[in-house]
């Protein structure tokens, strides 16, 4: 479904990315997890149209991608829950949902995706018509998950979703993105927490200074040694 | 707003020339102009979030386009004001293109630069627009369906007539998809673009809307002060428009309408000559920003919730 071969990516002079190679077949659950500054969200911005990348290829169900806008990879079902940055804090949630489906003429199936949305998300329909500003982070995760269900994405990519969040709602994230994957969104989750991250995830890279330096299953790379000391704290687990 | 509001504001200002002056009039006519082009301000401010020092430049080009056609070419107002309109338009995508990618300063130094180079060419364009004698004896707009606009009066309730529907259509497009759009690139432009929102086609329709507004105004001004001249398009202007919008409220749009009441009345009462004005305006923006930077309507809301609260603790 998505094929990226030998992606560089930089900003100015400064090189996030050398010549990444990655493929997620279509109904995967694949997981990019890294240190800081490893090129994890360049690679995210990179493949949905925000970062032009110097070189390498990007193709989504075998079309070449490099150069579309981000408008044109969401309409054409690439999807990306940023980090950090979640919600339109004024606008309401409803609205918020919205925007996610902006450009979708086929009204009855939008308000079905709402509707399956709000299932998914049972606090948001509780806050509707609050604006998003107001709720908690998890919530305002949830919210820009959410959201970007509705351009009815058939690849989601989450930036850190864990990020900030009580580990409660984490696991409660991850159990999430796990039913999204089981019904039918193909997913690519870049996350440090990576205990929670390999646990759901089919295959996984590892991503350092711009490389990817091990892949392997989930469960692969949670046994690995080397992947332990640097990415799982030792033994004992978060 | 709440409901009443507009249909209450109308028929105030419907009723209002059968019981004043016609000095009165003159006066509420040049209010409801200055509120059309605060209200195209209005939105560029708080639906765009940017602020526009050349926003006058739309006003002068539909003033000075719609007015040419009629005395050159011979047009009836109602021809030249929908040509005069396209062509403020297209001059504004064409503008907001380049200006639109600039951040901040640079977006307000370059739509300075625009207008200052639309004045400067009507200033110098001797032979069309006369130069800085300006253009005279502007007739009122030819009678339509019967309805002649000859009188002070009749032209109030034109330009009354002006304002509703530009109000009206704002207020329906605020709420629409497009409104949203405008209000989360204006709130997180980079989330916007990670949602996958079209930022610049987003930003170009709202500023060639508000281009749009701002001709409105701008095709009733020549009728209405029957000369135009490069001087009354000047930056403070401009300044002006963003003082009405800023004290009446921003990112509302009857803030812009109270505050363009606000700025022409103010002046009448206390008889300020008017080169003071410029002084004025810059005082009026820094009290208003220093103690109600919601605006009057900031100020309106805050007293009926004191009032509210008053009343609950009484009980």
């Amino acid at each position: 479904m998505l094929e990226i071969r030998d992606l560089e990516a930089a900003y100015g002079p400064i090189v996030a990315l050398h010549g990444v190679n990655l493929t997620i077949a279509e109904g995967e659950a694949i997981t990019v997890i890294g240190a800081n500054g490893a090129g994890k969200s360049t690679l995210l911005k990179t493949i949905c149209g925000i970062l032009k990348p110097r070189s390498g290829e990007i193709r989504f169900e075998g079309k070449p991608t490099i150069g579309l806008s981000s408008a044109r990879m969401v309409q054409s079902g690439v999807a990306l829950v940023p980090e950090g940055r979640h919600v339109f804090p004024q606008l309401t949630v409803r609205e918020n949902l919205d925007l996610g489906a902006y450009y979708r003429r086929d009204h009855a199936a939008v308000r079905a995706d709402l509707e399956a949305a709000l299932d998914t998300f049972p606090i948001l329909r509780e806050r509707l018509s609050q604006p998003g500003g107001s709720l908690s982070g998890g919530q305002q995760q949830m919210l820009a998950i959410a959201r970007a269900m509705m351009s009815r994405p058939r690849l989601l990519m989450l930036d850190e979703p864990s990020l900030g969040l009580a580990p409660a709602i984490v696991q409660q994230l991850g159990r999430i993105i796990q039913e999204l994957n089981r019904g039918g969104a193909t997913i690519l989750l870049v996350e440090q927490n990576a205990r929670m991250a390999l646990r759901l995830a089919h295959r996984a890279y590892v991503l350092a200074t711009g490389r990817v330096t091990r892949t392997g299953t989930g469960q692969e790379l949670l046994d690995d040694p080397a992947v332990k000391a640097s990415y799982l704290g030792g033994h004992s687990g978060t | 707003m709440n409901k009443l509001a507009l249909p209450l504001f109308m028929i105030v200002m419907a009723a209002l020339p059968q019981v004043v002056s016609e000095y009165q009039v003159y006066l509420l006519t040049l209010t409801v102009i200055w509120a059309i082009m605060a209200l195209s301000m209005g939105l560029v401010l708080g639906y765009i979030g940017q602020i526009n020092l050349g926003q006058i430049a739309f006003v002068a080009i539909a003033a000075y386009a719609s007015t040419l056609l009629r005395l050159n070419f011979g047009l009836s107002f109602w021809l030249a004001a929908p040509i005069a309109l396209a062509v403020v338009v297209g001059i504004a995508a064409i503008v907001g293109l380049i200006t639109l990618r600039l951040r901040g300063p640079f977006f307000i130094l370059v739509m300075l630069a625009f207008a200052e180079i639309v004045r400067l060419i009507i200033a110098n364009w001797q032979e069309v627009t006369n130069g800085p004698l300006g253009l005279r004896g502007i007739a009122p707009p030819e009678p339509i369906f019967g309805v002649s606009f000859a009188s002070k009066t009749a032209f109030y309730y034109l330009a009354l007539v002006v304002l509703v529907v530009s109000l009206a259509a704002l207020l329906r497009l605020v709420r629409s998809k497009t409104g949203r759009m405008l209000v989360a690139v204006r709130e997180d432009e980079i989330l916007a673009e990670f949602v996958g929102i079209p930022i610049m086609r987003q930003k170009v329709t709202g500023l060639c809307i508000s281009a749009f507004v701002a001709g409105l105004g701008g095709i009733l001004l020549g009728p209405f002060l029957t000369i135009l001249a490069p001087s009354q398009f000047t930056l403070f202007a401009s300044v002006d428009m963003i003082v009405m919008v800023v004290v009446g409220g921003v990112g509302t749009l009857a803030g812009p309408i109270i505050g363009a009441a606000f700025l022409t009345y103010i002046p009448e009462l206390l008889s300020f000559a008017n080169h003071f004005r410029p002084i004025l305006m810059g005082v009026v923006l820094i009290v208003v920003t220093l103690f109600a930077p919601q605006g009057i309507l900031g100020l309106l809301r805050g007293f009926k919730r004191t009032l509210a609260r008053e009343a609950r603790d009484g009980q």
